[in-house]
C-alpha cells in the first residue's frame, strides 16, 4: 500500500467537490533499472524511481487529469482540487462517492527476486556472456551491444465507485545488437525479448539461439541487395510479424480513435472486415506475457476480448471514458506508461490465432512474391488507415520456393484493405514483445500471428 | 540555502571521501494541455513532474540514478545508487578485461586511462540570459480554453468535407532546469511555450486524407490561431484526390516542414560518441566533403525560433553557436567534455541527457543557411518534380542508422514545369542520407515553423528512387 485509505477518501471528496460524476486516484511507485554491456565491459548502469499520483475527473464526456509527485494527505488534496477547479464555473453541486472497499485478487503473474535484489554483477555477468557468444560466431563483428532493461511497478487505484486495488508488476526485457563490417559495407541486426516477471527468465532462455538470430541477419544483411518495388504477394512470418495487425488494424480499434470517428472501423461492429480465415484476440490475462495484467490501470481485470471472428468485427477495445463515449462495455483495456499519463484504451497481447494451413503450402501458392521474416519498425494513421512497416529480414519467393534475401523493403498499405487480402492463415501461432507508444504514453504489449499470406501488398524498395 | 543546494554540498563531501565527482541535474515542468472535441471541452490535462538525476564518476566508472523524492534521504540514497552503479562497471570492467580494478583505469568506454573525476565535470562559468525571450504573461483559463477550441472549430469551419479534427490541443509548458557539480557549478534557467496544433481528417467519395499545421510562440500574446486552422484545412483537403506515382526517378523538392527528418538522420552521425564507438558514418571526414557545397550547417542554440533554445547543456558548459557543415565540407562533430579529451578536440558544449537518461550528446538547434529561392521557383524547371510534403510514421518505419539507408512511405504532389498535377501518394522513397546530400542542388529561402529544434527552406534534390503504384 502506497497511500492509506482515509487520505484517498479525503482526495476523492476533494476531487468531486465541483460537480464531478466521476474521480480517480492512480498512485505509483516505480523501480527501473538499465543495464548494458559494450565495447566487451560494462558499459551503462542506470536505476530511477518514479513516484507519483494521477487525479482523474469526469464530467460527462469532459476529463480532467492533474498529477503531482507529492503524496502526503496536503499534496494529494491540492492536486485533486486542481482538478475539480477546472469546471468550477459550471457552478455543479459536490457530488458523493461510494465508500472504498478493497478488491483482492490472486496475481496470475509470479515473478522472482525484485529488479534491486539481485546484484549487478550477476546480471553483467549474463550480459557479458552474450557478447562474447557473439563475437565468437564471426570475424566479421565490429560491435556487439547487450542490454537488460528491467521495471517494477506498485500501483494503487481508488475511484469515486469504491474501487480500490493495489497491484505489483515487474517487467524485464533483454536485448543483442550485433554490428557486421566487411569491404567497406557495415550492417546491423537486433533481438528483443521480455516477458512479465523478473529477470530470472534469462537463466531458463535460449540466449545462444536469441544471439545467433541477430547474428546471422547482419551477416545476411551485408550480402543482401536491395528489395525490388512493386505489388506482390507477401507472406508475412509470425511472431513479431503481428505487428502488422497491430499497428494496421488493432490502434484503429481502440476507443481512444473509435469515439473521435478517428477510425475507418467505426460503425463496423457486426460487419465483414476480414475474410473468415481470420480471427483476431486482444488477451490480458496471459500468465506472464508481456502485455499481460492482473488488472488494467483503471483498476479493473483484463479479460480476453475477440476482436474480429472469422472475419466479423466482434468488440472494440474500451476504457472507462471510452465506455461513456460509445455505450460499449468496458474491456480491462485502460491502460498508461506512468502516472504521468491519464488512461487511454490500449492493446495488450493482441495476435491473430492460428489458421490450419501449413507454411510450406503458402510458399508453393506464390510465383513472384516477398517472405518477410523479420519486421522492423511501423506506425499508422489510425483516421485514414494508412499503415507502413520496415522490413529487417526479407527473401524473394519466387516458382513457390524462398529464393535470394534482400534488404531495405518495407510494406504499405491501409490496414482494412490489407485484412481483406490475407488469404491463408499458418498453424503456428507465435508471439512477440514490442513497446507500443500511444496517447498514454509507452506501454508493454506483445504481438503475434501465425504465418499469413497477404495476396497484394505494397513493397517499397529500390526502384 | 536552499535545501536541495545543501543536500547536494553534503552528497559533495560525502563523494570526496570516496575520490568520486558529482553532478546534479533537475528538470522541473508544468504541463497544461487542453483539447476540444466536438466543439465540447474533451480533455484538461496539467501535469507537474520534478526529477533530478545523479552522475557520479568513480575510478573512471560513471553511474546514474534519479529519483522524484526530494527528501535529504532520497536525494542522499539516489547518490549512493550512481556510486553504487559506477563501481559496479568499474569492478565489471575489472573482470571482464583482467585488469585490476583498485587501479586508476580503466574508463567505462575507450582503452585510455581514466581521466580524473574533476576534468570530466563543468567548471563554474557565465551563461547567457535567454529571459527577455519570454514573456511572464500568465493568459486566464478562459483565453486557454478559447484558444483550444478554436484550434478546433475553426478548423472544421473551412470546408464540409473536413469530418472531424481527431488530433488537437493547447500546450503550455513552463520547464525549468539545475545543473550542480562537485566543481561548483550552480546553473539554473527556465523557458516557457505556448504550442497547439489541428490536424484534420477530410473526406471525400471513398478516399480519408489527413494533414495538419501548428503554432509555436514563447509569447502567449502573439499567438494567432486562424493561420494555423487555414492552413491545416487546406493541407488536408489538398491531398484529396491523391493518385498512385508511377514507379521512377524523380528530382525532388523536400519540403521545409520535411526537411528536418531528413536532417535528423544525421545528428547520430556527428556525435563525438557515436565516432568512438565505431558507429557514426561520418567518422574521420572532418575536413572533408560530405554534402553539396551550397550547404551550410550550424549548431545555434540562440535562435529563438527552435525548441532547443538553452544557455547551457546538461554538464554545464555554456552553450555557443557551432558550425557542423561549411560549403559541403564537414568542420566538427558534437563533443562533451569526456568524448572532446577523448579525441583530442574542442568541447563544444553538446552534453544532452535528462535526468533519468545516460549522459549523451545532441543538438541545440540546427540552421541549415538559407538560400534565395522562392517554393515556386523552386519547382518551376522544365521536367517533372516530385514535391515530398509529408513522410508518413516517421523515420523508426523504415531508416536504418548503421547503414545510412532509408526507404520511407511519403505523399506529395507532382509537378511538371511548375505546373501542380495534383496529389500523389501511396509510395516509398528510398536512398541513403549520405547520398542525398551529395545532390542538394537548391535550398529555398523562406523557414519552416518555429518550434522545431531544426530550421530549414525547402531543398531540391537531384534525384531519389520512388517505389509507386
Amino acid at each position: 500500500m502506497l497511500v492509506e485509505p482515509k487520505i484517498l477518501d479525503k482526495t476523492l471528496d476533494a476531487a468531486l467537490s465541483t460537480g464531478a460524476d466521476f474521480a480517480e486516484v492512480f498512485l505509483e511507485e516505480s523501480y527501473s533499472s538499465h543495464l548494458t554491456y559494450l565495447n566487451r565491459k560494462p558499459d551503462q548502469a542506470l536505476v530511477g524511481n518514479l513516484y507519483g499520483a494521477g487525479i482523474r475527473v469526469f464530467f460527462g464526456h469532459e476529463v480532467i487529469y492533474v498529477t503531482t509527485s507529492d503524496l502526503t494527505e496536503e499534496g494529494l488534496i491540492k492536486a485533486a482540487l486542481q482538478a475539480a477547479a477546472a469546471r468550477k464555473d459550471q457552478q455543479l453541486q459536490a457530488q458523493l462517492k461510494q465508500p472504498l472497499k478493497a478488491v483482492s485478487f490472486d496475481s496470475i503473474h509470479p515473478f522472482g527476486a525484485r529488479p534491486w535484489e539481485t546484484a549487478k554483477d550477476q546480471k553483467f555477468k549474463q550480459l557479458g556472456a552474450m557478447d562474447q557468444w557473439a563475437r565468437s560466431r564471426s570475424g566479421l563483428i565490429t560491435q556487439v551491444q547487450t542490454g537488460l532493461n528491467e521495471k517494477f511497478q506498485k500501483v494503487q487505484i481508488a475511484n469515486s465507485l469504491g474501487r480500490w486495488i493495489y497491484d505489483e508488476r515487474a517487467y524485464s526485457r533483454v536485448s543483442c545488437e550485433v554490428f557486421v563490417e566487411e569491404g567497406g559495407v557495415k550492417e546491423s541486426a537486433s533481438e528483443r525479448e521480455g516477458h512479465m516477471g523478473t529477470a530470472e527468465f534469462l537463466e531458463s532462455m535460449d540466449r545462444d539461439g536469441f544471439v545467433q538470430t541477430a547474428v546471422d541477419r547482419a551477416l545476411l544483411l551485408l550480402k543482401a541487395p536491395f528489395a525490388p518495388a512493386g505489388e506482390m504477394p507477401v507472406i508475412i512470418d509470425n511472431a513479431f510479424g503481428g505487428v502488422i495487425f497491430h499497428e494496421a488494424c488493432g490502434h484503429g480499434l481502440e476507443t481512444t480513435s473509435v469515439a473521435k470517428g478517428a477510425s475507418v472501423f467505426c460503425d463496423k461492429l457486426g460487419e465483414r472486415v476480414a475474410p473468415e480465415c481470420v480471427t483476431a484476440v486482444d488477451d490480458g490475462t496471459l500468465p506472464n506475457s508481456w502485455g499481460s495484467l492482473n488488472v488494467d490501470d483503471e483498476g479493473y481485470p483484463t479479460r480476453r476480448t475477440v476482436l474480429i471472428e472469422k472475419g466479423i468485427l466482434k468488440s472494440y477495445l474500451v476504457d472507462q471514458m471510452g465506455a461513456r463515449q460509445t455505450g460499449y462495455e468496458p474491456t480491462g483495456s485502460g491502460r498508461r506508461e506512468s502516472y504521468k499519463f491519464a488512461p487511454a484504451s490500449r492493446m495488450r497481447n493482441t495476435f491473430i490465432e492460428a489458421g490450419s494451413d501449413s507454411f510450406e503450402s503458402m510458399v508453393k501458392d506464390v510465383d513472384y512474391g516477398l517472405f518477410a521474416k523479420s519486421m522492423g519498425g511501423g506506425s499508422v494513421n489510425p483516421g485514414t488507415g494508412d499503415f507502413n512497416f520496415a522490413v529487417q529480414e526479407a527473401y524473394m519467393i519466387r516458382r513457390g520456393q524462398i529464393a535470394e534475401p534482400v534488404k531495405g523493403a518495407s510494406l504499405i498499405g491501409r490496414g482494412i484493405d490489407a485484412l481483406g487480402k490475407i488469404v491463408k492463415v499458418s498453424n503456428d501461432l507465435k508471439l512477440a514483445s514490442g513497446m507500443c507508444g500511444s496517447v498514454s504514453g509507452v506501454i508493454p504489449a506483445a504481438v503475434g500471428q501465425p504465418q499469413i499470406l497477404v495476396s497484394s501488398l505494397l513493397v517499397g524498395g529500390r526502384a | 540555502m536552499d535545501p536541495v543546494k545543501e543536500s547536494f554540498e553534503e552528497v559533495c563531501r560525502l563523494a570526496q571521501k570516496e575520490g568520486a565527482g558529482v553532478e546534479l541535474l533537475i528538470h522541473e515542468s508544468e504541463n497544461l494541455k487542453i483539447s476540444y472535441q466536438k466543439k465540447k471541452l474533451d480533455k484538461y490535462e496539467m501535469t507537474t513532474s520534478r526529477q533530478g538525476g545523479f552522475r557520479v564518476l568513480w575510478g573512471g566508472g560513471q553511474g546514474y540514478a534519479s529519483t522524484e523524492n526530494f527528501s535529504p534521504q532520497a536525494l542522499l540514497h539516489s547518490y549512493q545508487e550512481a556510486l553504487s552503479n559506477a563501481k559496479a562497471l568499474v569492478l565489471g570492467a575489472g573482470e571482464s578485461s583482467g585488469a585490476d580494478p583498485s587501479g586508476v583505469g580503466p574508463v567505462s568506454r575507450g582503452e585510455s586511462p581514466a581521466a580524473s573525476p574533476e576534468s570530466l565535470l563543468a567548471q563554474p562559468a557565465e551563461y547567457r540570459n535567454l529571459d527577455h525571450l519570454q514573456s511572464d504573461e500568465q493568459p486566464s483559463l478562459e483565453a486557454q480554453r478559447q484558444v483550444a477550441e478554436w484550434l478546433e472549430s475553426k478548423t472544421l469551419e473551412v470546408d464540409p468535407r473536413l469530418t472531424h479534427v481527431p488530433y488537437t490541443a493547447y500546450v503550455e509548458s513552463r520547464w525549468k532546469r539545475r545543473l550542480l557539480n562537485s566543481n561548483g557549478v550552480d546553473a539554473q534557467s527556465s523557458l516557457r511555450s505556448f504550442f497547439g496544433y489541428a490536424h484534420a481528417l477530410a473526406k471525400q467519395d471513398d478516399q480519408t486524407k489527413s494533414d495538419g499545421d501548428s503554432f509555436f510562440s514563447r509569447d502567449f500574446s502573439k499567438i494567432q490561431v486562424e493561420p494555423v486552422c487555414q492552413s491545416a484545412a487546406q493541407r488536408a483537403l489538398s491531398r484529396l484526390g491523391a493518385r498512385p506515382l508511377p514507379t521512377g526517378t524523380y528530382p525532388v523538392l523536400i519540403d521545409r516542414e520535411e526537411v528536418p527528418s531528413f536532417i535528423s538522420m544525421l545528428l547520430s552521425h556527428l556525435s563525438a560518441q557515436e565516432v568512438l564507438d565505431e558507429k557514426s558514418l561520418l567518422k574521420g571526414k572532418v575536413g572533408q566533403k560530405v554534402a553539396a557545397s551550397i550547404l551550410n550547417l550550424l549548431d545555434d542554440p540562440f535562435d529563438e525560433r527552435g525548441s532547443g533554445l538553452r544557455s547551457f547543456d546538461s554538464e554545464g558548459t555554456p552553450s555557443r553557436p557551432l558550425t557542423l557543415i561549411q560549403e559541403g565540407v564537414l568542420q566538427s562533430y558534437f563533443t562533451n567534455l569526456e568524448t572532446a579529451q577523448r579525441l583530442g578536440v574542442a568541447n563544444t558544449g553538446h552534453a544532452l541527457r535528462s535526468p533519468s537518461s545516460q549522459m549523451s550528446i545532441g543538438p541545440s538547434n540546427i540552421v541549415v543557411q538559407s538560400g534565395e529561392e522562392s517554393f515556386a521557383d523552386l519547382v518551376g524547371g522544365k521536367g517533372k518534380v516530385v514535391h515530398l510534403s509529408t513522410l508518413n510514421g516517421g523515420l523508426h518505419a523504415g531508416y536504418k542508422a548503421s547503414t545510412g539507408d532509408f526507404s520511407l512511405p511519403a505523399e506529395g504532389f507532382l509537378y511538371e514545369g511548375g505546373k501542380n498535377l495534383g496529389p500523389v501518394d501511396q509510395f516509398v522513397v528510398s536512398g541513403n542520407i549520405l547520398d542525398l546530400l551529395m545532390k542538394i542542388e537548391k535550398i529555398g529561402r523562406d523557414y519552416n515553423s518555429p518550434g522545431s529544434n531544426i530550421l530549414s527552406p525547402d531543398w531540391l534534390i537531384s534525384e531519389l528512387s520512388f517505389a509507386g503504384g
